[in-house]
């Protein structure tokens, strides 16, 4: 059951999302109820993925120099005996065309604050008018952190030949590469709620 | 005052061979006996008894219980070969009388318990018990009336078995060791006007070991049992009221209190029940008291289901269970501390009562289930109809009705840090079927033709449960919830029915192997949820909203599965495992008629994933910082998280495979529906599955993940300057701090270290996930109304991810 639940909150921002700030009566509203407030840190691929450059198939791209494989971990990369040691997520949009890849993410993320409910709107909400029409409707309001801080926070945006890197006839092209490192504040809640024809 | 009409000697069929003679007292049996000379008996027993039946029928209720066939001899030959016990007989000139009993081995078998209807039809099997070993029994008088009585039995080399239609489940190499002091029985009065047999009971102590338990009708093998269990349990201060009367007429009606002797809890385990595998998972230092007020024994007659039966039911049972300390493989998860009230309660005016009716035979033997339209609908009908058809209606076996109402709480302790669940309340009805049944009546034909197993059926289970949520600390703390991430619905219902096979010997040596399929209909949970109007002190102005998934059926196939015990903690191997989970409508507001997300159907197909479970959390780390102690951690912006030695730690390996036939790991999210599924417009993730990294084939790695769940300080920040939900006043970015009881707190600005040790308890979850590659075939647009398919994306590869989390969760303020 858990993986159903992890998969439908993945689902339910794309649906139909709202930001509002929040008010005194909204927050005295709040104690009491249920919820929950977040605080944490996620933390990818911080020395590494589960693919190593021992692994039987794990080529060097070139088979030339000092590397030795394409994954390991960033100690090697650093070392320069392998290409990567990042998380990579790649699409193929078209049928036997190329992929786009967010690739190489690394780093850390942390936040404290986030808040998680359900709740009803009521015509005490401000939406510039349309609290009146949403009045009763229940909403589950993501609360957003004062703060998120990141750490070496990394990726890479790509467009790739092959789906892994350690495909026959890989090659890759970076369109961009991100690096974040200092805080960035939040403020307002994110309304998710349905919409539409179900 | 009317004792229940006893017939117990009704029909005696068979012949009782006994041989006594008269043996002098040997010198250690004399040692305790003061002033007296005894006598000794010898008896030789062959014992054969054609049928006992006892009858509560008082003409307008009740009805017959019957044993039948019940011998007593040598468990090598118990028709034909004698059992041999000596018993010395004396009377002390303080104590009363004395009988000092040396038991050589002997078995005492019932072939069959049946009742009403069912007598001559079938029976509920035939149960053996195999012993040898000591009693003392001394019986004196005591003032003003009644009998004092204490007792000490050692037993070894016992056994239990219990056959059903030729298969046999047994209990062997167990010892039974018990000292009964100074019981005292009396008639009296137990209430105004009704006079019972009351025995208090200040003191008794049991130590039951089971060396195997398995599916043989000889001795088992250590290698294929489902493992050892032992136990030692001490009670004081109990007391047992028995009167004549039952529920319905004539029958037997019981007031009961058991209260743990809790001093045996200051060293070593104390009173705890433990399983061995190769390792040990134990609850040690158990206290607590139960008291059962209004228990009935009577034989009903004509449930719809299971026919005449064993009536059981009490009004009400309520009590503490403490269990000190819970580990695994010598790890410990913390303590649990329960508090329970089964009483009779109305939902939807609907009264559930706290009974269970036993019925010999096997409940829905041979049946089809197709008026089962529900069941049908779902195609549920063809794999339980297949589980029932091994059995017919003259087969032996146990068929149950449960019914049951519960109010509880739950405080979970991890390295003194209390998080409860709060407020729960349980009810809902159903049947179980039990019997014992041969390899060859398997449900999965790859299973041994030959090793028998426990079936177990379930038919229209319907649960009912909900919880407010989670509060850490204390009871008075604010009610949050948090059971998102564990998993855990707060609120749901659900019918269930299931066909369950279970099998001794693990993936290695002892153990337990599943075999089922389960399906759950008219399923209705709340994956989050808030309760409006909670603190008005008014229950009546509760009312729930959140994010529901209602419409729920869920068809789950499981084959080999393995449970065993290791030095590494609980270990389940799942076989191979797929199943469908349909949600008819993801609700946000009422469960029943909150807007609705659409639907959602996820298909998932696995083999080989494991699950690890164990003591013991994640310890100490750093969040928000970095640092290897407190005080770095601290000054690089961050702040310590000390998990202590206790908590859980669950490990996980999923291994997803490719589509085969039917058989799919899935997610298809459907709207603008014209009628049920599959009407409207749905986007599907198709054929997701692992690999490992370099090609399509190798797979075996999976999705790792290792998830520690522990309750320790945390740091809070105020989000916003003024006064929170509760009234307490702070600026942006101040850190809450406790008054030490977790009850009344403060914003500081600076908080000294000593302000920091009265930080906030809250669960803490740590987390880590690592991928090989993930992939996902083709997200495609479904177009039901047409028959079209649309793809959106040719293909996704997660690949090399090592991601570790780490969120504390503590209520909003």
């Amino acid at each position: 059951m858990r993986s159903n639940l992890l998969i439908l909150l993945l689902l339910v921002p794309t649906y139909s999302l709202a930001l509002e700030a929040m008010t005194e009566d909204a927050l005295e509203s709040v104690s009491g109820q249920n919820g929950v407030q977040l605080s944490g840190e996620l933390t990818f691929n911080e020395n590494g993925g589960p693919l190593l450059s021992s692994d039987v198939g794990n080529v060097d791209p070139d088979g030339a120099g000092a590397m030795i494989a394409t994954w390991g971990t960033c100690d090697e990369k650093i070392a320069g005996s392998v290409d990567r040691c990042g998380a990579r997520l790649a699409v193929e949009l078209n049928d036997n065309g190329g992929w786009v890849a967010w690739d190489e993410l690394t780093g850390s993320v942390s936040f404290e604050g986030l808040t998680l409910r359900t709740r009803e709107i009521t015509t005490t909400d401000s939406f510039g008018g349309d609290e009146t029409s949403a009045d009763g409707k229940a909403v589950l309001e993501i609360g957003l952190p004062s703060q998120v801080k990141f750490k070496n926070f990394a990726y890479d945006v790509v467009t790739s030949s092959t789906g892994r890197p350690t495909d026959t006839g890989y090659s890759q092209q970076t369109r961009y590469g991100i690096e974040f490192n200092g805080t960035v504040n939040l403020e307002g809640n994110l309304l998710v709620f349905p919409t539409g024809a179900p | 005052m009317r004792f229940t009409r006893f017939l117990p000697w009704l029909c005696i069929l068979g012949s009782v061979v006994t041989q006594a003679e008269l043996v002098s007292m040997d010198e250690s049996s004399m040692e305790s006996v003061s002033g007296q000379t005894g006598i000794g008996v010898n008896i030789d027993k062959l014992v054969s008894i054609g049928s006992i039946t006892y009858s509560d029928d008082d003409g307008t209720s009740g009805g017959n219980l019957a044993f039948s066939n019940i011998k007593i001899g040598h468990p090598d030959d118990v028709a034909n070969q004698m059992a041999f016990s000596q018993h010395l007989v004396n009377v002390d000139g303080t104590g009363g009388l004395f009988i000092d009993s040396l038991f050589e081995p002997t078995r005492i078998q019932v072939g069959g318990i049946s009742v009403g209807s069912h007598i001559g039809l079938r029976s509920m099997g035939e149960f053996i018990f195999d012993f040898e070993g000591t009693n003392l029994l001394q019986i004196g008088g005591t003032t003003p009336t009644g009998y004092l009585i204490s007792s000490e039995t050692h037993f070894t080399n016992v056994s239990t078995m219990w056959t059903t239609n030729g298969n046999t489940l047994r209990m062997d190499n167990m010892t039974i060791d018990s000292v009964l002091t100074d019981a005292v029985f009396e008639e009296k009065l137990i209430d105004a006007t009704t006079i019972g047999l009351v025995i208090d009971i200040p003191s008794y102590e049991a130590a039951v070991s089971i060396g195997n338990v398995c599916f043989t009708a000889t001795a088992c093998d250590a290698n294929s049992s489902f493992g050892s269990f032992d136990s030692s349990l001490a009670l004081v201060n109990s007391q047992l009221q028995i009167r004549g009367g039952g529920r319905e007429g004539h029958g037997i009606t019981m007031n009961m209190v058991f209260e743990f002797d809790d001093t045996v809890n200051a060293s070593g385990d104390g009173n705890y029940a433990a399983y061995t595998d190769e390792d040990t998972i134990k609850f040690a230092k158990m206290s607590g008291s139960t008291t059962v007020t209004g228990f009935t024994f009577d034989i009903g007659t004509a449930e719809a289901n299971i026919g005449d039966h064993i009536a059981t039911q009490f009004d009400r049972l309520q009590g503490s269970l403490t269990i000190g300390d819970i580990s695994i493989a010598g790890n410990s998860i913390g303590a649990l501390a329960l508090t329970y009230d089964f009483s009779d309660g109305t939902h939807d005016s609907v009264l559930y009562q706290n009974k269970r009716f036993i019925a010999p035979g096997v409940a829905f033997a041979g049946q089809d289930f197709a008026a089962d339209t529900v069941l049908v609908n779902a195609g549920f009908d063809s794999d339980l109809a297949n589980f029932y058809s091994k059995v017919d209606n003259t087969s032996d076996g146990i068929s149950l009705y449960s019914e049951w109402h519960l109010t509880a709480s739950a405080t979970y302790t991890d390295d003194g840090n209390p998080f409860i669940l709060h407020n729960y309340t349980g009810y809902g009805s159903g049947y179980v079927t039990l019997d014992v049944r041969s390899g060859d009546q398997s449900i999965d034909s790859s299973n041994s033709l030959t090793d028998g197993f426990l079936a177990i059926g379930i038919r229209d289970f319907k649960v009912n449960y909900e919880f407010d949520g989670f509060k850490a600390t204390d009871t008075s703390n604010q009610l949050q919830s948090g059971y998102e991430f564990l998993g855990i619905s707060p609120d749901a219902r659900f019918t269930l029915n299931a066909g369950v096979e279970i099998r001794s010997g693990g993936a290695s040596g002892a153990g337990v192997t599943f075999d089922g399929d389960v399906f759950v209909t008219e399923g209705n949970f709340a994956v989050t949820k808030s309760i409006l109007n909670y603190e008005d002190g008014n229950d009546t102005n509760d009312r729930a909203i959140g994010v529901y998934l209602d419409g729920v059926e869920f068809e789950y196939h499981f084959r080999d599965v393995t449970l065993d015990v290791d030095t590494q903690g609980i270990q389940l191997v799942l076989g191979e495992m797929w199943a469908s989970y349909t949600i008819g409508d993801v609700r946000f507001g009422d469960r029943d008629t909150g807007d609705s997300l659409g639907a959602l159907v996820i298909q998932t197909y696995q083999s080989g994933s494991t699950v690890s479970i164990n003591g013991g959390g994640a310890g100490t780390q750093c969040v928000s910082g970095s640092g290897s102690d407190s005080a770095t951690c601290e000054a690089s912006g961050g702040y310590w998280v000390d998990g202590g030695t206790q908590g859980l730690t669950i490990a996980s390996k999923s291994i997803l495979n490719q589509r085969s036939g039917a058989k799919e790991n899935s997610a298809t999210w459907e709207t603008n529906r014209s009628g049920g599924i599959n009407t409207g417009t749905a986007m599907k993730l198709d054929n997701i599955y692992t690999s490992d990294g370099y090609d399509d084939t190798s797979n075996a790695f999976g999705v790792q993940s290792s998830m520690s769940v522990d309750i320790a300080k945390v740091r809070v920040l105020k989000k916003d300057t003024g006064l929170d939900g509760n009234g307490v006043n702070g600026s942006e970015g101040d850190e809450l701090i406790t008054d030490g009881t977790g009850g009344s707190y403060t914003y500081i600005t600076a908080p000294t270290d000593a302000d920091k040790a009265n930080r906030p308890d809250a669960l803490v979850l740590t987390n880590n996930v690592q991928v090989k590659e993930l992939n996902i075939d083709q997200v495609q647009m479904l177009h039901h109304s047409s028959g079209s398919t649309d793809t959106m994306l040719n293909g996704i590869k997660l690949q090399n991810l090592n991601m570790t989390s780490t969120l504390s969760v503590t209520p909003i303020r």
